[in-house]
């Protein structure tokens, strides 16, 4: 039986506002992606690559772990 | 709608009509008792390059006169590029089609079994094929439009 999957989150609404609230299109092509795939990784519905998680991280000038949370499935009873 | 939506949708109604020509070309071949000779081989590949010919020549058409009225519309132009979240949908719909076509492609044969002629089970393939290219796309449109 496959393992429950968790929770990918992110922050990066908000670091796009801290920094010169900066639009998605921006961000998306500051890392090379369009502008729904960052539309779907805000929203958590995508999980992004580790590469494009890194380059997210780096846009922001954040550590990846301040950008990117992810919280384990409640184990089964 | 974005670019990919969009080629999508073009792909789907241009192989609806397509496959809607076929399907009335096809009806004149079976009535008129040409897939039940010596010629049912040749008829069915001709049907087949009219076909891919056909497809080629409509999606160009239906791509240019979209891309038009979506410029005009909306005064933006599209750029053509691809990134890891369009190649995955893209593998997600492969794989739905690639199951769909499977399950045509048995229950084609287990019609052979129950006397369907080859002739048509080559038609049908035909049709699995085309089914379950639109599979995909809707697949991938439905993807798409939840915002995956």
């Amino acid at each position: 039986m496959a393992k429950p999957k968790g929770q990918l989150e992110n922050n990066i609404r908000t670091l796009r506002f801290h920094h010169n609230e900066m639009s998605q299109k921006a961000l998306a092509e500051a890392v090379g992606v369009s502008r729904q795939t960052i539309v779907a990784i805000e929203a958590a519905k995508y999980s992004p690559s580790l590469e494009l998680a890194f380059l997210i991280a780096n846009v922001f000038e954040t550590p990846l772990e301040e950008v990117f949370s992810y919280t384990p499935a409640p184990p089964k009873k | 709608m974005s670019y990919h939506e969009r080629n999508i949708v073009v792909y789907v109604i241009t192989g609806i009509i397509v496959m809607a020509v076929y399907t009335l070309n096809m009806q004149g071949i079976i009535e008129a008792g040409l897939l039940e000779g010596p010629d049912a081989g040749p008829t069915i590949g001709w049907s087949v390059i009219k076909l891919i010919g056909g497809s080629i020549i409509a999606t160009i058409i239906v791509t240019i006169i979209v891309t038009i009225i979506n410029a005009i519309i909306t005064k933006e132009t599209d750029v053509d590029t691809s990134d890891e979240r369009d190649k995955q949908i893209d593998l997600i719909g492969m794989k739905v089609a690639f199951i769909a076509f499977s399950v045509m492609f048995i229950s084609i044969f287990l019609w052979l079994m129950f006397g369907l002629t080859p002739a048509l089970a080559l038609v049908g393939m035909i049709y699995a094929m085309w089914f379950s290219s639109i599979i995909e796309s809707v697949v991938r449109l439905y993807l798409y439009r939840m915002g995956f």
